[in-house]
């Protein structure tokens, strides 16, 4: 191993040194972050808008992503928290789920069939599907006290937090569809360059409309997850921040914007980054609008360093 | 000229929009009497100036190739910054003025972060978004969350009143068209959104033009601002939260393409009356807002839709 292969393998994991380095100087700094109870707080609090990152990274390798995620995210959970009583918990799951994919299907066919701009038709479809869910609730807060989803939010298994455990489910699925199925190898080759990919034969606008019912469904599970553990839902607050902090995770973990390339993993440890940076700026006290202007500059920070240090290996 | 199917097809493409806005108008004109008034006309016009401002100036950076989600920050961070110097210094002319530089500053340090990195759209799409939170949050420190009233009176609360605003609206809007058109600069910020690789072979200093794109979007938002803090004489540390959304959303309803190198400040402009219109319109109508979302996403898809298809059809067709 040497000098050229180490310093090749430290720019291709930058974000994983970052991570370990935060961590080193966090639990250095306080004593209450390097303790099991946070930082299964910090898995928890990422876990719901994680499964929505794990489906934004295969959006982005294939060169896509979806501004819709959000709306989509608000009006399965007021649809699920709202059918509970009608047809009983997991009927509603299914069809928080499969609404979630309905709407992915939409924003498919209008980017790959119709050949419209992924920014522009999923701006349309934020904007309509927000309509829908506050037009659903008349925009007040609903909720329910149903013991079962609470149980399913709140629970532990084998000692791991349940949404915690869907969490990782959605990654290794996700992980293996990508690695080691034609399917992610297609989305891969789609996003690296979608002319070739056409000539050699796959069929681009299926993979394209695909992505985004991934999406869709990532979701409505997210929305379920997160009915579960607050047992509530209000379609004007839910979600609003989803498909930007969803895109910075992956972004943040090295994944290009430009698609062809990228990993779960990657993402996971993007997530980390900013789930362990918000955890440890509340730890030190450090006041909320300061947060925010960090985790602002530590997403610019990142990525143009990323992308310059890329354009020097070319 | 054959005027067979094709061609009305290609008519109905390329003039989609205005067809839209007078049967919009029209339809509207028949269920109420009030709506097609001088003074209804001018109220939409008012209303619309805020993210007509935003929008004329965001055009610019889209038919280039690049975005910038920063500019609803902007909008807030300025609008601070104009009420509370109105307020400490009691100067309207210096605090506009402050404000105005304050865009700018945002816009030159977008552009430069970009054109450092010789970002590509998708580079300024997260680079703009993270500028987005921390713009957001410099407003939010600077102003310590509070919301802020204003005095009223002086300069400053004219600018919101009457004629005033449609001015400054219109006036950029021309003055942005005649840059855009007439001025190598204008020549350039095309051909980089056309094709960035040989607009750079041919000299182009795309550095120097990507940066002062941005400045231009910062300093439009940074106007928006003053005329919207001066219309309500009060000022928001969150006044712009996701107006970048509805001026991106009126540039690419105006048909301007998110793939860049075509498009116009013209075409903003009739995207700007066409949302204006239309919310008026089921405002009257009596349709309440939650619905009205639901259209105005379904239009926004309908317009890009029908810019595609034209451009499909006129491909091959050299047209600007």
């Amino acid at each position: 191993m040497n000098k050229k292969t180490i310093e090749r393998y430290v720019l291709h994991n930058m974000v994983l040194f970052i991570l370990l380095a935060m961590v080193a100087a966090i639990s250095f700094l306080n004593a209450n972050f390097l303790t099991p109870s946070n930082l299964i707080n910090i898995l928890v609090e990422m876990s719901t808008y994680g499964v929505v990152s794990i489906a934004m990274t295969a959006a982005i390798i294939c060169g896509e992503f979806d501004l819709s995620v959000g709306s989509t995210f608000a009006l399965c959970a007021v649809l699920f928290i709202s059918l509970i009583d009608h047809v009983g918990v997991f009927p509603a799951m299914l069809a928080a789920i499969l609404c979630g994919g309905l709407c992915g299907l939409v924003n498919g066919i209008l980017v790959a069939k119709a050949e419209m701009p992924a920014f522009v038709a999923t701006l349309g479809t934020m904007v309509a599907v927000r309509g829908l869910a506050l037009n659903y609730t008349d925009g007040k807060p609903i909720s329910n006290s149903n013991q079962l989803i609470y149980n399913i939010g709140n629970g532990y298994f084998l000692r791991i937090p349940n949404l915690v455990v869907m969490f990782f489910i959605a990654l290794v699925v996700m992980h293996y569809i990508l690695r080691y199925t034609t399917f992610g190898r297609n989305l891969y080759a789609t996003g690296g360059n979608r002319d070739m990919a056409e000539l050699a034969g796959i069929r681009v606008p299926f993979y394209r409309m695909m992505i985004f019912v991934i999406l869709g469904l990532a979701s409505g599970m997210a929305a379920v997850m997160s009915g579960c553990r607050m047992a509530s839902g209000n379609a004007a607050l839910l979600g609003l921040d989803l498909s930007m902090s969803s895109i910075a995770g992956v972004v943040v973990g090295g994944t290009s914007l430009s698609g062809g390339s990228g990993s779960v993993w990657k993402s996971l440890a993007g997530m980390l980054v900013i789930g362990v940076l918000f955890n440890a700026l509340t730890l030190l006290g450090i006041q909320a609008y300061y947060q925010q202007l960090i985790r602002g500059l530590v997403v610019i920070v990142v990525v143009a360093a990323d992308i310059l240090m890329n354009a020097g290996k070319e | 000229m054959k005027t067979d199917k094709k061609t009305l097809l290609n008519l109905l493409c390329n003039y989609g929009l205005l067809i839209a806005l007078l049967l919009i108008i029209a339809a509207a004109s028949v269920f109420s009497k009030e709506f097609f008034t001088v003074a209804n006309m001018l109220n939409i016009l008012r209303q619309s100036t805020v993210v007509g401002i935003m929008a004329i100036g965001v055009t610019v950076v889209i038919i280039a190739g690049h975005i910038d989600l920063s500019i609803g920050s902007t909008v807030s961070l300025a609008g601070i910054i104009a009420i509370l110097l109105i307020n400490n210094t009691g100067n309207d002319w210096w605090a506009m003025t402050a404000s105005v530089l304050a865009g700018a500053l945002v816009g030159l340090v977008n552009g430069a972060i970009i054109a450092g990195i010789k970002g590509r759209t998708c580079d300024s799409f997260i680079i703009t978004f993270g500028m987005q939170t921390v713009v957001a949050a410099v407003a939010l420190i600077y102003s310590g969350g509070n919301f802020l009233t204003g005095r009223g009176r002086g300069v400053h609360s004219l600018i919101g009143k009457g004629y005033v605003p449609i001015l400054i609206f219109l006036g950029l809007a021309v003055l942005l068209e005649l840059i855009m058109k007439k001025t190598p600069f204008g020549r350039c910020v095309y051909f980089m959104g056309a094709n960035p690789k040989a607009a750079k072979m041919s000299g182009v200093s795309v550095r120097r033009n990507t940066a002062l794109l941005f400045v231009i979007a910062g300093v439009c938002a940074s106007l928006a601002a003053v005329v919207m803090c001066s219309r309500v004489s009060a000022a928001s540390p969150t006044s712009g939260k996701g107006y970048e959304l509805d001026a991106i959303a009126a540039v690419v309803v105006g048909g301007t393409s998110m793939q860049g190198g075509k498009g116009g400040i013209l075409r903003t402009l009739l995207g700007v009356v066409v949302i204006g219109v239309l919310g008026n319109a089921l405002n009257i109508l009596n349709i309440t807002t939650y619905p009205q979302m639901f259209i105005r996403g379904v239009i926004i898809i309908a317009a890009v839709l029908l810019d595609v298809l034209g451009s499909k059809l006129s491909s091959g067709v050299v047209s600007k």
